[in-house]
């Protein structure tokens, strides 16, 4: 058991040309699971195949318990690896395949088939281990690949995809399992997935790639909740994010015929982050709600309804986006039926357009209530109506009156 | 109705369970237009110009009779005169494929295990892997026979002298254990492209995760090729193996050109032998015997591999 460190890490293919990895630096404590995720080509695979060796850095360290294994062959790291397409040896039997790391640092027989038997009995394989991989389905090897992996007792714990061969009902079992074989075992583990979902669902903490950097470091709910970039919030959650570009003047947020006060503590962060005044909001569908018409911050048709089982996808035009809106599965919605829809305004995170987030409405300092901040926009939208000349018109007129009525920002879709 | 049928069975007449058990009379018409046309260029040309032949005292001569022989010119080749040869023949054309086989695929598959890896240029590389194949058999074979000679543009004969002494007289194709290696080298370089091509296609195929799982094992390279790709290649070396066995017996082009099966016999192969006896001595009689024995003699390995072969897909 030790701790992976990755200091400045830097692999380039092509002599420089593709940056696959851009200075990374991660620190994956003992026994903790990090999930590396990110779309394909952000350099997370090769991030992994420098930790196992299989890749030497051009750049930057990586440490073994503080140990330096920049330059060590992957058999001197005492990881162990599991890929994308098992990778076992098809002319060897399972106990074989098991056994053969073991065998190659000449260990004794009896040793050998002690480690190969613990391991397949944690693993639930034990009446396969005469079978040759070809007379094995996908998940059982699967197994045969975690069991080899677990054979020689790693330190670390590399994991390369290793689900998305699997059909998605047996991809959730075996997140579990791996799960609860990486709780047992206490090691450090690395889990590379491009799939946002197994991503939240397995890592102790989440390391989201992009373009050979990683965006974000943290645990799946701060990641989800609090994303650093645009990047990081639209590449997580499913369904996707909300992104609507507005403008920011004189304390207000402007855009698509709307005109919303902004809480003075926003409007301060935001007028000292943004390079000008574009600002990116980002909103969560569970963040948007429906509301009678004419009682939400804008009306807007629905486009199409989809049923999910537990919840269902409203989908609205609103200017040329598309919004993605769940609602509870009770909730009575047609499509081309005419909705309010509303903003649970303390979780909106406004992002420069350039990525980097610059605050969330609830988190600005000081912090304030959200019910300071309801209050806010509809007393805002008030003091908008009468003061400022604003290209808003009438629409923005509208849309203030409905968030001064409407009571609440959030949850007013459930009482539909 | 599965089960019916085999109570059946012992009532049905032969025709009817031959069919049952090997198809329909639909698939045997579907298979009627290539089996004649393979009846018209391999069975036809093979009984009238071989077996036929075998049997008579044969010449081009159209003015001359050709006589029905009976077995004489098997029994030339068995007993008569032309036994010494026969069993010299044979004992060389043994040593000529345990040679050239295993020479040829031990070339072939480090050609194909070294061209795998990356390396600059290396498609040119693979393409000029092929120039051997691509050169027509006696073009190769006269080439080598010229590099083999005692002269300033003798390569071969150059390179070989620097170890061995190898007699200036007559270079490597005159001189008698020589002139067997001189058809050797002439025979691995114009083929081993074949075998080459088949394994690196076969290397190509095995999945590079293998060797990464390999190297984090830590199996270093000669278990990686023990382990991974000699399992991998298995089959297919197989296969190859007997394709090259079965086709290296007969050939004529390169022995022919490198040493025209001299010095005396020494390179006489059996395709050289039935040459010499059907185009030098206008014996075709005798040579379409020697022909005949001589297919007899390599269906037991048509047999093996046809069985390795429907072994893998069956």
């Amino acid at each position: 058991m030790v701790e992976v460190v990755l200091d400045d890490v830097r692999k380039t293919f092509n002599d420089g040309q593709v940056v696959a990895v851009d200075d990374i630096g991660l620190d994956i404590e003992e026994g903790e699971l990090i999930v590396l995720v990110g779309p394909s080509g952000c350099g997370k695979s090769t991030t992994l195949r420098c930790i196992a060796g299989l890749e030497t850095p051009d750049g930057g360290t990586i440490t073994f318990g503080g140990h330096d294994v920049t330059d060590l062959p992957p058999k001197d790291r005492e990881i162990s690896m599991v890929f994308q397409n098992y990778a076992l040896y098809p002319s060897m039997t399972v106990y074989e395949n098991m056994a053969f790391g073991l065998k190659m640092r000449d260990a004794d027989s009896q040793r050998i088939d002690e480690q190969v038997r613990w391991a397949a009995s944690i693993m639930e394989i034990g009446d396969l281990l005469d079978r040759y991989p070809n007379q094995l389905s996908g998940g059982q090897q699967q197994r045969v690949a975690l069991g080899r992996s677990i054979v020689r007792d790693p330190a670390a714990f590399l994991l390369d995809e290793p689900l998305s061969n699997l059909d998605a009902k047996l991809r959730s079992v075996m997140r579990t399992e791996i799960q609860e074989l990486q709780q047992q075992l206490d090691v450090a583990t690395v889990f590379v997935t491009h799939d946002q979902e197994e991503a939240m669902s397995m890592g102790d903490r989440i390391a989201v790639m992009n373009a050979g950097r990683i965006e974000q470091v943290a645990s799946p709910e701060k990641i989800y909740h609090d994303p650093t970039s645009l990047f990081v919030a639209d590449f997580i959650g499913s369904p996707a994010i909300n992104f609507l570009e507005m403008t920011v003047e004189g304390g207000q947020l402007r855009g698509e015929g709307l005109e919303i006060d902004l809480p003075t503590g926003v409007s301060e962060e935001l007028s000292e982050g943004l390079p000008g005044e574009e600002v990116v909001l980002g909103i969560r569908p569970e963040d948007l709600s429906l509301t009678d018409p004419g009682e939400g911050l804008t009306d807007l048709d629905v486009q199409v309804v989809e049923p999910m089982g537990d919840t269902k996808i409203v989908y609205v035009d609103f200017g040329d986006r598309r919004l993605n809106i769940v609602v509870p599965f009770d909730t009575t919605v047609e499509e081309d039926e005419t909705v309010g829809i509303d903003v649970a305004w303390p979780n909106v995170h406004f992002f420069s357009p350039e990525g980097p987030k610059v605050c969330t409405w609830g988190q600005t300092t000081p912090p304030s209530e959200p019910a300071g901040n309801r209050g806010t926009v509809a007393d805002g939208s008030g003091q908008a109506n009468s003061a400022a000349e604003t290209d808003g018109g009438t629409a923005g007129e509208d849309a203030r009156g409905e968030a001064s009525d409407d009571g609440e920002l959030t949850g007013t879709g459930d009482e539909r | 109705m599965a089960t019916i049928d085999r109570f059946e069975r012992g009532d049905r007449s032969l025709s009817d369970r031959l069919l049952g058990e090997y198809g329909s009379l639909q698939g045997i018409l579907f298979l009627l237009p290539s089996l004649l046309l393979l009846g018209f260029i391999v069975l036809y040309p093979m009984i009238f110009n071989g077996v036929l032949l075998s049997f008579r005292q044969f010449t081009l001569d159209p003015a001359l009779a050709n006589p029905w022989v009976g077995l004489e010119n098997y029994q030339y080749w068995l007993f008569g005169g032309g036994q010494a040869l026969f069993l010299f023949s044979i004992k060389m054309t043994l040593l000529y494929e345990l040679v050239v086989v295993p020479f040829d695929l031990m070339v072939a598959l480090a050609a194909a295990l070294v061209l795998n890896e990356t390396l600059p240029a290396r498609p040119l590389w693979r393409g000029l892997m092929l120039a051997g194949y691509a050169a027509p058999p006696v073009a190769a074979g006269l080439t080598f026979a010229v590099m083999e000679q005692a002269a300033s543009y003798g390569v071969v004969y150059n390179f070989l002298s620097m170890f061995f002494s190898v007699p200036a007289s007559g270079g490597i194709t005159s001189n008698s254990p020589w002139a067997f290696w001189g058809v050797v080298f002439a025979k691995v370089w114009r083929d081993f492209g074949f075998m080459y091509v088949v394994f690196l296609a076969g290397v190509q195929s095995i999945p590079s995760e293998l060797y990464e799982i390999a190297k984090v094992d830590g199996a270093g390279p000669v278990r990686r090729f023990r382990h991974i790709t000699l399992p991998h290649l298995r089959t297919i070396i197989v296969t190859v193996v007997m394709i090259r066995t079965i086709f290296t017996i007969g050939k004529v082009e390169i022995p022919w050109a490198v040493t025209k099966g001299g010095p005396v016999n020494y390179t006489t192969f059996l395709g050289v032998a039935i040459f010499k006896q059907g185009f030098l001595n206008w014996s075709l009689g005798r040579a379409a015997a020697l022909g005949m024995m001589f297919s007899l003699a390599i269906i037991p390995l048509i047999v093996l591999w046809v069985r390795s072969e429907t072994e893998d897909y069956g």
